[in-house]
Parts: C-alpha cells; structure tokens; sequence
C-alpha cells in the first residue's frame, strides 16, 4: 500500500468512519479521533491488511477503539433516565428519537444497526466486521430492531 | 408460508430485511388484510430503520492525510549522480604537450640498462684472488677484461678477467708477484659478487641429563 492509496482510502472511508463512531460514542471529537487512530493503526499494518478488506479492517478497529473508550469513561446512557429526557423534548422528531434509541441498545447491537442501515453491509460482511457469525448478526439485529420498535411504541405521538 | 401469532414479529423483520420472497410476500399481506391489528406493529416496524442518513463532512484532512514523503537516501543518490555527470561534462582538460612525462629516477631503478651507463663501478681487489693467482716471472702478461654493460648493476656476479699466458711459458717454477697488478686490483670482492661463502655450522653436541626443573607440576602424572 503507498501513500496515494492510504490517501484514496482515507477520503473514501473518513467521514464513514467518523459518523460510525460518532453514533457509536454520542461524540464528534471522539469520533474524530477513533477515526484517525483507525486510520494509523492501518498505515502501520498496511503490508498484513488485505487490500480487499480494508473497510471491514477499519470498521472492526474503529468498533473495538469505541468498546474501550465507553468502557474506560463509562458513558453508558441509563434507560430511564433517557426515557425521562425524551419525553421532556417538545415534539422531537423521528430521527432525533431514532438516534437518541440507540443508547437503549448494547454495543454490539449498535454497532450492528449502524452498519446495516449506514452503511449497507450484509449479515456476513457484520459478522466479519463483529467476528461474529451471520446467523448472531441477524438475531441481534431482530432484538435490536425489536427493541426501538417497542420505544418508539411508546411514544405514541411519534406515530 | 405458515404466519401466525407466535412469528409475525419475525416475518415483519424479514420483510424489512428483504429476506422474504415473492410468495412470503403475498402471504404477509394477506395476513396484514385479515389482522388489522398488525398494522400498527408493521409501520413501527418500518419506523425502527435510519433512513435519514446524511453524509457529514467531518475535515480535518491534514490530520489524516498523509504526506508524500521522499527518503533522502534517494535524494542522495540523485544529487551523487548529478555531480558526477557534472564533473565528467566540465572537468577542465589538460594540454598534452609530451606524450608521456619522463621520470628519470624511476626508470633508473627499474631498468639496470640504463643505469649501467650512468653508474661508475670500482672494483677492488680480493684478498684471496691476490693470494692465489701465480703469475710467471719476466714475462708479459695481457690481460683481458670483458666487461658487459649490464653487469654493473645487474645482481649476477660479474665475469672474472681471464689471464692470457703466452705459450712458452712451461716452467713450474711461478714466483709470487710483489706487487699486485693493476688488473688485480680491480677484481671485485666477494662480497660484491654477492656470491658470499658461509662456513658451515657444526654440530653441537647436546648433552641431554635429566634434571628435576623439567619435571611435569602435575603430581599425578
């Protein structure tokens, strides 16, 4: 890998990579730096990563980076306490909820949702991401999906 | 296609998903048709994806960009080349006036020719040939040097002069000249020569008696 390919990879996957993170962390800055501690830690493994691969390698680094740094600060978000705040936003629309469901779910299912919604990826390629298998990818997808569902019925304005 | 009660939930999730196909389509739709219950369950369903997904420019390129970088080995090696094309193409020629310089102590020493001209040689008389050479009383004697340019400084000895005798000398009787001759005088030493004689070494005897220093330290032997 040279350095004009780090550079296409890099504008390709940037902003990709930093809203993952972002959704993931509930932070721009964070995200921002797990994006580029990514990206370095790609450069110094660049003669092992599969050229083929290198978004799969990236969004598996950038995930792990995230389960630390929300370990580390402890910045899981109380599901009450999110449910008491979200009632008290005057007539939040959809995708403000939709966000603020996904601190309802656990890092995996997270990060699952948001590589199958933003950024398209299968069952499989997830798996490989989450190295986890397929068929646990779907499952935890249904109980993720299962459990916005049941959020957003909750909110009774919303529909 | 068999949805019931138990497995709408998951049917709605693989319609979402794309999973189901044609027929499994139909067939939710028929079920939807006869539970309007599920309605409701199948838009919040819909609702659960992002569908709003802009793509944010984030910046900050030049934290993750990386700059083309040149090692300065290769830097190097390019001005080294450069130099030398320089040097080869304004390096300034020298006139050639004599084709080759002369360099006369160095061809003096390598070529004993040319030396044996120049040099002078005086030879001097040896003991021992002034000693062993009988020359005949009151009778002349011619004596004839050859003498080669070459031998001068060459590291063979030189030829010894050869004494001419005339034919009616017969008497045994051979006085010892007084005085050397001239010729005599010149003849080369050994030593110049280089044909130097060594006296050969005499055996020593070694008395060979067994003393107490040449004992081994070890005990045990």
């Amino acid at each position: 890998m040279t350095v004009s390919d780090y550079n296409d990879i890099v504008r390709l996957y940037k902003n990709r990579l930093c809203r993952y993170a972002e959704k993931m962390l509930r932070n721009r800055h964070m995200a921002v730096d797990v994006a580029q501690e990514s990206f370095m830690k790609l450069w110094e493994h660049r003669q092992r990563v599969d050229p083929l691969k290198v978004h799969a390698w990236l969004y598996t680094t950038a995930y792990h980076h995230c389960l630390t740094l929300l370990k580390k600060e402890r910045r899981y978000v109380d599901e009450k306490a999110l449910e008491h705040f979200s009632f008290e936003q005057p007539q939040p629309d959809l995708k403000k909820i939709l966000d603020e469901a996904l601190d309802l779910l656990n890092e995996q299912q997270r990060s699952i949702l948001l590589l199958r919604d933003y950024e398209g990826y299968s069952y499989e390629e997830i798996g490989q991401i989450l190295e986890i298998s397929g068929s646990q990818v779907k499952s935890s997808l249904f109980r993720a999906r299962q459990r916005i569902k049941e959020y957003l019925k909750d909110l009774e304005y919303v529909i | 296609m068999r949805i019931g009660k138990e497995n709408i939930e998951e049917v709605i999730f693989d319609f979402h998903e794309g999973n189901l196909s044609d027929e499994g389509k139909a067939d939710l739709m028929d079920y939807l048709h006869k539970h309007p219950e599920y309605e409701k369950e199948f838009m919040l369903w819909a609702k659960t994806y992002h569908t709003d997904k802009p793509l944010l420019d984030y910046g900050n390129d030049d934290r993750f960009l990386k700059k083309k970088y040149s090692s300065p080995l290769k830097w190097g090696v390019v001005a080294t080349t450069m130099g030398i094309v320089a040097a080869v193409l304004f390096w300034p020629k020298e006139k050639q006036t004599d084709p080759l310089p002369v360099m006369p102590q160095v061809e003096q020493e390598r070529s004993p020719v040319v030396s044996s001209e120049t040099k002078e040689v005086e030879l001097v008389p040896a003991k021992v040939a002034e000693k062993k050479i009988v020359l005949p009383r009151k009778e002349k004697i011619t004596v004839v040097l050859e003498k080669e340019d070459s031998v001068a400084t060459s590291p063979v000895a030189p030829t010894a002069p050869v004494l001419a005798l005339p034919d009616t000398v017969t008497k045994r009787e051979t006085p010892v000249a007084k005085e050397p001759l001239e010729a005599v005088k010149k003849l080369p030493l050994k030593s110049d020569s280089g044909m130097v004689h060594k006296k050969p070494r005499r055996k020593r005897k070694l008395n060979l008696t067994p003393t107490d220093n040449i004992l081994p330290f070890n005990s045990d032997f």
